[in-house]
């Protein structure tokens, strides 16, 4: 009924049917009644997003591959479907079976985005589900993971339990409770598994936690009210890459997706110590996977998929410490497979822009680099181990190895940041441009792309104040009129998205209301600028007599409780106040892949070392 | 170059993706099936492979063609097999021939499309929309991308309606190319004509074969003759 309705009527309405069909090469559809627990993997963006994105991937291959499992797919719909399936009351479906949302064991979200969080409210009521998982009794588990779920207490009320920590180690165990109990679909039943769930380390139940504020209104701590329910959480890694599960046959998209290449994964985590950056702490320690294992899943992905270009994914891939053994062999490997490399995020040095000027398939029309800050003192400040001369030779590199354009990224209103760092930019962009002239035959392109500063939870700048939004668009079209002076291009991010997004960031759980009244008011699709309705974000705030600027534009102190100290990100607390120190100072800190420990804690809590790859000594693989 | 003609079928779920998306799924089909494929020069090599006219989105395609260059020759067979089993659900492969160095590409080789739509029955008189058709005057339709108006007449080579199963099903032989109106201009202006409250987006199209007029036969760029409205084999 639902299909006929869906084929005959819905698709041939909506835009872009390819998105919901389900029949993409390497799509698995298994046999229903035989799966023990069917659970959906939820990704709460448009197909396009969620089907660049790896995790997806490695989650719908590792349960796949268990016969007493089923997983399908569900992305946020885009509006028309929404107002297709609205219209005519039917219920969000999942793509391989176009099965309501409803029938399956467990809807698992993935957060990797704040604003991303109305579109799970959205999906949930398509799919006819409770939003407040106290609420919930026949209906499915609904869970979620991913690095948000770091700080998850603005949308912890809405999951029965969330994941903290990599994935493919805890859902397996999460499933198998499941099997094991026989999940009946009824409150008691529910209740016991959650308490089941609640033993697996890495995985948070809520609904066990109560937290309390003081009279002003500040929050004051987060205690289990559960006797099951541990203090903390603390997250779960993969140990080791070269013996975990990776997606050989990848999902190939139907409809265009945002990146469309085979992925290999050389490592994970990255140990810069970028002191914005949530990644570079939540993600550690480094684990690289071993240059002969890369090599033979890139020939099976590429085999499997058909791509026409493999990426070298991580958080920084250049600094893969076996990167010269590999990309020959891989170089040689795609040349017999007709297939471009691509090296996603790359460093700011000249030795970057020779790997890159070597790639097969490499198009030399943009190269991106990421500063982030204007200044040496500004760069030293939030550790990011660039100098102007490292940057100035990479940029020269590339204009003389023939790229005609360069993108630079840069982050406004850091912590310290005065006047003569936004100036600094603007001399650097001036410094580009004499370098582009002079290397260059042709007038070279440049283009800022300006980002607003957002605190997170579990970083060194975590207790630090976002800027005012006046404050920062001040400073945005102070850049804009200065480096458009100069002949670049100029372009910055929403400042009312970013302020959001800190406020999501280092919220507690008072805003989940707040995140239903935005929804209730119409908000969705927060993270896209078309989109994006602040003044109905204002109205919940207003609604719920929350102010927002409480949240994003307040210094924490060291004693304050967090909201997210309950959550263990096996980061020494000390470690990011002594990190918090050495910025204000503005000394460095090295990276202990290549340089001494410099204390973070994550080794000595996980009782793991960081794991390099081992240099390949036999030659032979 | 070794050129070969490729003979499939879009049919299913798979008749909602666009056509640039079925530029990609054959792209990497020709990849995954590891065929001698020749590639395009450049930065970033493709396969050479061109495709015959579009297919809306939503509108099935029963007989529908693709030139594949390859560097070698190899058995029809063998490029059926190895093609064949790297299609999605929903593409299925009816033939792979090698072309006469000569043989015009596809462009050339087609110049109508034989199109079939289940039309609504209530109550509608198609037949009189039908010989209102063949009258003189002009029935136009404008697209509403770009304001460019049609006189629906002028595409349409030939048109009729039969009963089948107890329902109206319309044929349609429309020009590909050179004078071509849009399929979807058309069925509007017929839907408006016979006072047609449905929607024509939901009215399911098949396109039956891709032709070009010889004389008062058909010819397929497979080089098959068919009469006019000779029952499809499919």
């Amino acid at each position: 009924m639902l299909q006929e309705v869906l084929e005959n009527e819905v698709l041939p309405n909506v835009q872009r049917p390819a998105r919901y069909l389900g029949t993409e090469w390497n799509a698995i559809r298994k046999n229903w009644d035989q799966a023990k627990v069917r659970m959906v993997f939820a990704f709460p963006d448009l197909y396009e997003v969620g089907m660049s994105h790896l995790g997806l991937q490695i989650l719908y291959g590792l349960v796949n591959e268990h016969s007493d499992y089923l997983m399908e797919r569900v992305f946020a719909p885009a509006p028309d479907m929404e107002e297709e399936l609205r219209k005519r009351g039917l219920p969000l479906f999942s793509l391989e079976s176009w099965r309501p949302l409803g029938q399956f064991d467990v809807i698992g979200f993935t957060l990797q985005y704040e604003l991303t969080f109305t579109n799970i409210l959205n999906m949930l009521d398509l799919a006819g589900i409770p939003f407040y998982a106290q609420e919930r009794t026949t209906q499915p588990l609904v869970i979620a993971g991913g690095p948000v779920a770091f700080n998850p207490e603005p949308v912890a009320a809405f999951f029965d339990c969330l994941v903290i920590g990599e994935g493919e180690e805890v859902l397996l165990e999460i499933l198998e409770v499941l099997k094991n109990i026989g999940w009946k679909r009824t409150k008691t039943s529910r209740n016991e598994v959650l308490e089941a769930l609640s033993q697996i380390p890495g995985v948070y139940v809520p609904s066990f936690y109560q937290a309390f504020y003081d009279e002003a209104g500040r929050f004051r701590e987060i205690q289990p009210i559960h006797q099951a329910a541990p203090r903390r959480i603390k997250k779960r890694v993969v140990r080791d890459l070269n013996n975990t599960y990776f997606p050989l046959a990848p999902l190939v998209p139907l409809a265009e997706a945002v990146h469309e290449r085979g992925m290999v994964e050389v490592f994970r985590g990255c140990t810069r110590g970028c002191r914005f950056c949530q990644a570079g702490m939540i993600y550690r320690p480094v684990r690289e996977r071993n240059p002969q294992l890369l090599l033979r899943q890139a020939e099976k992905i590429l085999k499997n998929t058909g791509y026409e270009e493999l990426s070298l994914v991580s958080l920084s891939s250049l600094d893969y410490s076996q990167l010269e053994s590999l990309l020959p062999r891989l170089r040689e490997k795609c040349g017999e497979l007709e297939t471009g490399i691509n090296l996603p995020s790359l460093r700011v040095d000249s030795f970057s822009v020779q790997i890159a000027r070597k790639l097969p398939g490499a198009r030399k029309t943009s190269l991106t680099f990421a500063p982030e800050a204007g200044t040496q003192r500004l760069r030293n400040v939030i550790n990011k181990g660039v100098t102007e001369k490292d940057f100035l030779e990479a940029v020269r590199t590339a204009f003389e190895a023939g790229w005609q354009a360069v993108k630079l990224y840069f982050m406004v209103g850091l912590p310290t940041e005065t006047k003569e760092d936004l100036e600094g930019i603007v001399e650097l962009v001036r410094k580009v441009k004499e370098i582009g002239k002079r290397s260059s035959r042709r007038k070279p392109r440049i283009t800022i792309s300006a980002s607003s500063f957002v605190p997170k939870a579990h970083t060194p700048f975590q207790w630090e104040a976002q800027n005012q939004r006046q404050v920062l668009k001040e400073k945005h079209k102070f850049l804009r009129t200065l480096v458009q002076k100069s002949g670049a291009v100029y372009n910055w991010h929403n400042v009312e998205m970013s302020f959001l997004e800190a406020v999501l960031a280092r919220g507690d759980r008072r805003l989940a209301p707040v995140i239903a009244s935005a929804w209730k008011y119409g908000c969705r699709f927060d993270g896209w600028t078309e989109h994006f309705r602040f003044h109905f974000w204002e109205k919940s705030f207003q609604e719920h007599q929350l102010d927002p600027e409480f949240y994003a534009n307040r210094k924490f102190n060291y004693e304050d409780p967090l909201p997210w100290d309950h959550i263990d990100s096996r980061i020494a607390k000390e470690f990011l106040i002594s990190e918090h120190h050495r910025a204000l100072a503005g000394e460095l800190t090295f990276d202990c892949r290549n340089s001494r420990c410099e204390g973070c804690g994550v080794c000595q809590a996980l009782e793991v070392s960081p794991l390099l790859a081992e240099p390949d000594t036999k030659g032979c693989f | 170059m070794l050129k070969y003609r490729v003979e499939y079928a879009k049919t299913g779920v798979l008749r909602f993706i666009s056509h640039l998306d079925l530029v990609r799924v054959f792209t990497r089909a020709v990849r995954r099936a590891r065929l001698p494929v020749a590639y395009t020069r450049g930065f970033n090599p493709r396969p050479k492979l061109s495709l015959g006219p579009p297919l809306i989105v939503g509108v099935t395609g029963l007989h529908e063609y693709l030139d594949l260059e390859l560097e070698r020759p190899i058995p029809s067979q063998k490029a059926e097999a190895q093609l064949g089993s790297q299609l999605p659900e929903g593409l299925s492969l009816k033939r792979i021939e090698a072309l006469p160095p000569v043989a015009p590409p596809l462009s050339k080789a087609i110049d109508c499309a034989w199109y079939r739509v289940l039309l609504p029955e209530a109550g509608v008189a198609w037949q009189e929309v039908i010989e209102q058709l063949r009258q003189p005057g002009e029935w136009f339709y404008r697209r509403p991308k770009d304001g460019k108006i049609f006189d629906i007449k002028t595409g349409i080579k030939n048109a009729r309606i039969s009963i089948q199963e107890g329902k109206p099903v319309l044929d349609l032989l429309v020009r590909v190319g050179p004078g071509e109106v849009p399929l979807r201009g058309v069925l509007e202006v017929l839907f408006r004509h016979g006072n047609c409250w449905q929607k024509p987006e939901c009215a399911p199209v098949t396109r039956v074969g891709l032709f070009r007029e010889q004389g008062e036969k058909l010819v397929t760029p497979m080089g098959e003759k068919k009469n006019f409205w000779e029952k499809e084999t499919s």
